[in-house]
């Protein structure tokens, strides 16, 4: 395989970004950063209606009866706080690994990395327990572990490390990536980078993965890396033959894709995507689809990178909650 | 060109041509993995040209270059069946100068080593005004610091040429193109030094020393009293060099350190060789000492060691008188036949019992008082070459298992046959099986009669004497050993004509050397090969 291209972002913009965030968001104050959840404190959060096996001190009884119907009780919900922990899921599939041996191009691991690397250094300097966890079965890398400090680069390299050594799975066969979800722990913060292309049984996993992290209040990041675009331009400008993309065949012969062709596949991929917008539309489910241009080529990347990294930092509200 | 080089420049001609061909054929096919392969439809197939042919298109890449070169290195390594390099090197001049520290080196005023250290001294400013190297060395070696000190011994000409040769390869402080050699001796055959790969001119002889008178023992000469009354009787030889420049004796002490007097008085002063006959009675040390004056004086003193005085005769036993062994032991030993009373070897059957006399086992009887040798073989005998105990090894065994009372086994072979027995004590014998074919095909058959020499020398061998004189040497005062003297002693040898120093100049030596090439032809094909191979992909990209 071929060395990784770098990361776009150095350390002293990187460094800038976050200053900058710093200032934008409110936070708790100086420490680690707190996070709020559903919980047992003197903390009001707002009310809801009664579900079986609620404490019936908690039913408001004058609101119930201005508001609630006959049988409709109210219960007030509590907040409470808990520390920040950041858990970084990556999808590993062949889809997000497509390119990775093309010199002249960056796979949607690669800038899936780049984020993973960001995260990583914002952490440290923040002071969150983050972990790392991916979307394959076979990474061996077992239950994730939140870090903080100094073992957060170990922790990352080794994480990437592992994921490059997998191998995407042969032609006809694919990864049941179900347990790898269930085994997620909890955390603050879920940050879930994919292309979501998978199909069928993972398509559900993950789906159900989404609605289970983003439970209790607790904040979900998912960012949908979008390489279609730059695909399309060489479909569309070149005489291709396509080699197997994990357990998708290679196609024999070569080809050179017409409009009709291209416009079929847009409305397909349209289609996988907007299966997903369910879950990815839930409340604390914070959705950023990441578009790679057209131009697909390293350095259209990594100028895009920069751009849409500033974006992402401030739509995911990572690190506070805006004004 | 054979058969093979063809056959060599057709492989990689073709190989030459598809690499061109290679990288004249540009494909417009763009091999691509698309993430969103799953959601494209079925694809019709490209309808434009899938290949562009560029002529020009591998002499903008380095990897055809290199693949060029690789196969341009593998065709020569192939072609290159041994190639012939003449090398011309430049003209240098390397000289060893060996400077004779011999004993008769030491002989005239200024003594001959210094006159030979003055020639040195003129050969190394010749070489050194010509911008040569030189290096001088003493022979035989003497002592570091002891320039002018003589050495002990002589020396022959096989150990100058051994030890020449020997600095010529060891000693690498310059290359050696001429060799000198200073001494009184008239120039010798150096053989062995001409011809050789760094001297290529034989070697210079200068001799230096005027001619000088000597006298010298040269050797000794011993014959054993016989049995028919002749006394026992030393020979002293001298030889001159030159005509005694004063009176000349020589004196012969004994072991008791008694002076004896020559059976007749010679004048040594007439020219030439003589022999001096002295009467000895009794085994042990002799010293000769030659007195002169003027002479070397390391060849005056001569010590001869008799082991015995009598020779053992060897008495035919009647039976075998008459046979054709007589001849032969007649040639080799003092045979008598006719007074059994002074008997001392006897030759006859051995008939213990009646068995080894059926068997036909013969022996050799020392009797006497004084059985201290048998016979004395003569220098000259050709059947000396076959003395050799080994040859009891080869002699096949008739059979004689058991030894005889009185007799101890000295060889066996492998099956325990007996192959020598003897008996020590006052009744000396040897006892061997019959030789192959027996006994009279052994007196008639000439290979056989090694047979007799073998068995001879047992008897000689188990009496422990091998011959009378046991020493005989040059010695000095102290009655020390001196070597290699004879070559010393004629320093009376004319001055011959020495070279001229002019002669010696630098030389450019020309060699052919024949290198084997096609190794390192094939070693740098495999380093572009594998230049070729570290490049491929990082240049593939690129392009």
């Amino acid at each position: 395989m071929r060395d990784l291209h770098p990361n776009p972002v150095d350390s002293d913009a990187l460094e800038e970004i976050r200053l900058r965030l710093r200032k934008r968001f409110m936070t708790s104050g100086a420490g680690a950063i707190l996070r709020r959840k559903m919980g047992q404190s003197l903390d009001y959060r707002d009310h809801r209606s009664y579900n079986l096996g609620d404490d019936v001190r908690h039913v408001d009884w004058r609101a119930s009866a201005r508001h609630g119907g006959e049988r409709d009780f109210l219960v007030r919900s509590f907040e409470a706080e808990e520390q920040f922990l950041m858990l970084v899921v990556v999808d590993a599939s062949a889809t997000m690994r497509a390119g990775l041996e093309d010199e002249g191009r960056v796979s949607k691991l690669e800038v899936a990395l780049w984020l993973v690397e960001t995260l990583s250094v914002i952490a440290m300097r923040e002071n969150i327990a983050i972990a790392f966890a991916a979307l394959d079965g076979r990474s061996g890398m077992g239950r994730p572990v939140f870090v903080q400090g100094g073992q957060i680069e170990a922790q990352g390299l080794e994480f990437k490390t592992r994921l490059l050594s997998l191998k995407a799975p042969e032609p006809g066969c694919e990864v049941d990536i179900a347990p790898v979800l269930h085994g997620l722990k909890q955390s603050s913060v879920t940050v879930l980078i994919s292309d979501f292309y998978r199909t069928g049984t993972d398509k559900s996993a993950l789906q159900e993965a989404i609605q289970l992290a983003s439970r209790g209040f607790r904040q979900v990041v998912v960012c949908e890396l979008d390489s279609w675009p730059a695909e399309r331009a060489i479909l569309a400008r070149e005489i291709v033959s396509l080699a197997a993309v994990g357990g998708i065949a290679a196609r024999k012969g070569e080809f050179q894709a017409s409009g009709r062709e291209l416009r079929q596949a847009d409305a397909a991929i349209l289609q996988q995507r907007q299966s997903f917008m369910e879950v990815l539309h839930l409340g604390g489910v914070i959705h950023f689809p990441w578009d790679l241009p057209q131009e697909g080529d390293v350095r259209a990347v990594a100028d895009d990178y920069r751009v849409k990294l500033n974006d992402f930092l401030l739509r995911s509200e990572l690190f506070g909650r805006s004004v | 060109m054979t058969g093979f080089g063809l056959f060599a420049i057709g492989g990689v001609s073709v190989v030459l041509l598809a690499v061109i061909v290679r990288y004249m054929r540009r494909s417009m096919v763009r091999s691509v993995s698309i993430s969103a392969l799953q959601f494209l439809p079925e694809l019709a197939s490209a309808r434009q040209k899938r290949v562009r042919w560029q002529i020009s298109m591998p002499l903008q890449s380095p990897l055809f270059w290199l693949r060029l070169l690789f196969l341009a290195l593998l065709l020569a390594a192939l072609l290159a069946d041994g190639v012939s390099i003449h090398t011309q090197r430049q003209a240098s001049l390397g000289v060893l100068i060996v400077v004779d520290h011999s004993p008769s080196m030491a002989m005239g005023k200024p003594s001959r080593l210094q006159l030979a250290n003055q020639k040195a001294e003129d050969v190394r400013a010749h070489v050194s005004a010509l911008k040569g190297c030189s290096k001088t060395i003493a022979f035989p070696s003497v002592p570091i610091g002891a320039a002018q000190a003589i050495a002990r011994d002589g020396f022959a000409p096989a150990m100058l040429i051994n030890s020449l040769t020997d600095s010529l390869e060891r000693d690498q402080s310059c290359d050696w193109t001429h060799l000198v050699v200073i001494s009184d001796l008239p120039p010798q055959a150096m053989l062995a030094l001409e011809g050789r790969e760094r001297t290529g001119t034989p070697p210079f002889w200068f001799q230096v020393g005027t001619p000088t008178s000597n006298m010298a023992i040269s050797g000794a000469h011993f014959s054993p009293e016989t049995p028919e009354g002749r006394d026992a009787d030393l020979e002293i030889e001298l030889e001159d060099y030159g005509k005694p420049s004063g009176p000349v004796s020589l004196e012969l002490y004994g072991p008791d350190d008694k002076r004896l007097d020559p059976v007749e008085a010679m004048d040594l002063g007439v020219p030439g060789r003589k022999r001096l006959h002295f009467r000895v009675s009794e085994a042990g040390r002799y010293r000769a000492l030659l007195n002169e004056t003027g002479g070397l004086a390391i060849d005056n003193r001569f010590e001869i060691t008799l082991n015995s005085i009598a020779a053992m005769p060897v008495i035919l036993d009647e039976a075998l008188s008459q046979s054709s062994l007589k001849p032969l032991l007649e040639k080799i030993s003092t045979v008598h036949h006719t007074n059994p009373d002074q008997m001392s070897v006897s030759i006859g059957l051995f008939a213990p019992d009646a068995v080894s006399v059926k068997r036909g086992i013969f022996f050799l009887q020392g009797e006497g008082t004084r059985s201290s040798g048998l016979g004395y073989f003569d220098g000259s005998n050709e059947l000396l070459r076959s003395v050799d105990l080994d040859l009891f090894e080869k002699m096949p065994s008739t059979g004689l298992k058991v030894v005889p009372e009185g007799f101890k086994a000295v060889v066996s072979d492998a099956d325990g046959a007996l192959l020598l027995a003897m008996r020590e004590g006052d009744n000396r014998a040897v006892l061997m099986p019959l030789p192959p074919g027996g006994f009279a095909s052994m007196l008639l058959e000439r290979a056989n009669q090694t047979w007799l020499v073998a068995f001879l020398n047992a008897f000689r061998y188990v009496n422990e004497d091998r011959g009378q004189i046991t020493a005989m040497a040059h010695v000095d005062d102290t009655g020390a050993p001196l070597y290699d003297v004879a070559f010393e002693s004629d320093v009376a040898k004319p001055v011959g004509l020495n070279p001229q120093l002019e002669d010696i100049r630098p030389v450019a030596e020309i060699r052919q050397e024949s290198h084997v090439v096609w190794p390192w032809l094939l070693l740098a094909a495999l380093l572009a090969l594998g230049l070729e191979r570290v490049l491929d992909q990082p240049l593939r990209r690129r392009i």
